[in-house]
Parts: structure tokens; C-alpha cells; sequence
């Protein structure tokens, strides 16, 4: 991931989103697929709402669960990845 | 869970963010001409009987408002990019007769489709307080003011109006109503209202088919419980039981002759059915 450090994640805008019964859903209006996202994938889909850097991402995950920050960058940076490349999320740099 | 029990989960979540967006598109435009209407059946008791609303399938939005608005609803919705679906030429009488228009509510690229009704009923219209049922009506947590549901009495016998003219085939409606009765109805106004409505006969078809289908239930009880205060019409049940494990539908004349086992105006009814059918010649003409 370039330049994660200054690049702000947010959803694409054809995505719907909700936290459904503690999982995030996210439905891509675009290519009619949806995704289901665990515990931790929701709370980063929730901070992903607000707008966040990976920074910031990390530390969320850091500080709400028993991980090192170090493990916590690479699965997040694998799922914004992920997201990204579905078209979920998009980045602008700050 | 198995794979494909999650897989069924998320794929209903996903249906359900779906309409959630499509009812907040609904309410906005029902607010743009002070319009409420009433959210009735599955969308409407998925939102305030299922603990979890995404697991109350079902295939549209069906939605109530008075006869007299729903021109200036059809342009709202058209008003603001969705579909209003043209009836057909050769059913424009019989269909203004039912008051029935379907909507293609536009959530991105996506379609959810929406039943907008004068009423729920068909034919020949029972006396159903469509005023009182909007009066005693409640809004929905998140959505638009617009946007409201029947009490639990109301919308249960409007749950047996329906599962009746279905035939007995609508099985979502046995989950409906045990729904409905395990939040607590007030058995003395369930039964006033639905003598008042002309919906008794309707009320103990439905709940004799439901005791039998689902002895244990909490509806079955209330069934139980109900024995003496509603007529009882064995032949109609008999006719109705065989006509949901039918292979066919059936015609239109023997649905019309099984309807009737349960009305408690017979002339009114016949009276009906003759203009019902006068508008279908009458759409069938080339002038």
C-alpha cells in the first residue's frame, strides 16, 4: 500500500453499510455483490465511515483488541486492499 | 453455523440493506407531498415484530394510502427518478377498481419493488376503519415520519384478510401472526374489530389453519381461546385446506365462490362480483 500513511479510506458511495447484529454488511449496489465482515472487519468498517488513515486504523484495532500494532497493520492493510480492489473503499490523500 | 447457513444470513442482510435504503427513498417521497402511508405485511412487521428484520423474506414493499392521494404519491415517486408501472390497457378498469399501482423504487442501479395500495382487500370490499387503522398506527424507529405501521391488532387481521384471499398459501403469514401474537393482543379488540370489519368468518379460517398447522403455538393458543367467539364454517375450511395443498391455483370463479363462504354479506357480495366483472367486459371493449 503507497503512501498509507496519508491516504484517508472512506466507503465508495455505491456501497450500502450497516452493522447488522454485530457483523458490518456491505452490499455493492454497483456490481450487485454484497460482503459480510467479522467482528474485527466491522470495526474497521465502522472507523472506514468516518473517514480514517491507516494510522489511525491501527490504532483503533490496537486498542480494542489483544494485538500488537505491528500484526494489526498488515491484516488491516490486506483487507483495505481487499475493499479497495472490489471497489468497496476508496483513498484520498489527506 | 455451516458455511451456507452464513452465506444464506449475509445474502438475507444484504436483501435487508437493500429495502432499508429503498424505505427511506419511500418515506422521502410520501414527505414530499405530506403524504403517511402504512407499511403493512412483511416490510412493516419485519421492522417491528422480527428481532431480526433481514430474516422476514419477502419479494415487495406493501404500502397503504388513502385512494384519494395515491395520483399525487405515483408523481412524487416518478418525481424523483423511480418507476411507476403502467397498467395494462385491456385492465385499466378492473385495476382503478382495486386500487393497485406498482412502483420500482431506484436504489442505485438496483429495483425494489413496491405494491402501492388503496387497500389490501379485493373484490368486494369488506368495511375495513382504514382511518382508524392509520390513527392507531406508530412511526418506525430510523425511518421517515411518513412511514408508519398498523397496531398489532389491526395488523393481524389484516395478516388473515390476506393469508385468506391467498387461499391459505401465503406461508410467510403463519410466522406473521405467531409473531404478532407472542407480542400481546388484546384479544376483546382483535374480535371487535374483525366483527366490525365483516372479517370473523376470516379470523376463524385463518386460526383454525394455523392451530392445525402449528398445534404448540402461542396463536393456536390464542385460537383456543377464541372457540365461541367466531363463527365457525367447517365446509369453508374444508374447501380452503384443499384448495392450499392444490397443485393448481384454480379459476377465478371458484376463488370468488370460496371467498364468499366467508363473507357475512352475501347480496353486497354478488352485487360486487357482477360490477367486478361488468369493469373486466368493460376493459375488454376497444372503446
Amino acid at each position: 500500500m503507497r503512501d498509507a500513511g496519508s491516504q484517508v479510506f472512506t466507503p465508495s458511495p455505491k456501497v450500502l453499510a450497516r452493522v447488522l447484529d454485530g457483523e458490518a454488511v456491505l452490499l455493492d449496489l454497483g456490481g450487485g455483490t454484497y460482503f459480510g465482515l467479522n467482528e474485527v472487519g466491522s470495526t474497521i468498517w465502522s472507523a472506514v465511515e468516518g473517514g480514517a488513515t491507516l494510522d489511525e486504523l491501527v490504532a483503533t484495532v490496537a486498542s480494542t483488541y489483544d494485538v500488537s500494532p505491528e500484526l494489526a497493520r498488515h491484516d488491516i492493510a490486506t483487507l483495505i486492499d481487499e475493499l479497495r480492489s472490489r471497489g468497496l473503499v476508496l483513498a484520498t490523500l489527506r | 453455523m455451516t458455511r451456507d447457513d452464513r452465506a444464506e444470513v449475509h445474502a438475507a442482510k444484504a436483501a435487508y440493506l437493500l429495502r432499508r435504503r429503498a424505505l427511506d427513498l419511500i418515506g422521502a417521497a410520501l414527505s414530499s407531498v405530506e403524504v403517511v402511508g402504512l407499511l403493512v405485511k412483511g416490510a412493516g412487521l419485519a421492522e417491528t415484530v422480527y428481532a431480526e428484520p433481514w430474516s422476514r423474506a419477502m419479494s415487495d414493499v406493501d404500502l397503504v394510502v388513502p385512494a384519494e392521494v395515491q395520483r399525487v404519491c405515483l408523481d412524487a415517486f416518478e418525481a424523483l427518478g423511480h418507476e411507476v408501472v403502467p397498467i395494462p390497457d385491456n385492465r385499466r378498469r378492473s385495476y382503478e377498481a382495486h386500487g393497485e399501482r406498482m412502483v420500482r423504487v431506484a436504489v442505485g442501479p438496483a429495483r425494489v419493488a413496491v405494491e402501492l395500495h388503496a387497500t389490501l382487500d379485493k373484490l368486494v370490499l369488506h368495511p375495513i376503519d382504514w382511518p382508524g387503522i392509520l390513527a392507531r398506527s406508530s412511526a418506525i424507529s430510523g425511518l421517515s415520519e411518513s412511514l408508519r405501521v398498523p397496531c398489532v391488532e389491526d395488523h393481524a387481521l389484516l395478516v388473515m384478510l390476506h393469508a385468506a384471499l391467498s387461499e391459505l398459501r401465503h406461508e410467510r403469514a403463519w410466522d406473521d401472526l405467531e409473531r404478532l401474537v407472542e407480542r400481546g393482543l388484546d384479544r376483546n379488540l382483535l374480535v371487535e374489530r374483525g366483527r366490525a370489519w365483516g372479517l370473523a368468518p376470516t379470523m376463524a379460517l385463518v386460526l383454525d389453519a394455523l392451530e392445525a398447522r402449528r398445534p404448540t403455538s402461542a396463536a393456536a393458543a390464542l385460537r383456543r381461546e377464541l372457540r365461541g367467539a367466531l363463527p365457525e364454517r367447517p365446509l369453508a375450511r374444508r374447501l380452503f385446506e384443499r384448495a392450499a395443498v392444490a397443485r393448481h391455483k384454480g379459476t377465478g370463479l371458484t376463488w370468488v365462490v370460496r371467498q364468499a363462504m366467508l363473507r357475512d354479506d352475501p347480496l353486497r357480495y354478488a352485487l360486487g362480483v357482477l360490477r367486478f366483472a361488468g369493469l373486466r367486459v368493460a376493459d375488454k371493449l376497444p372503446w
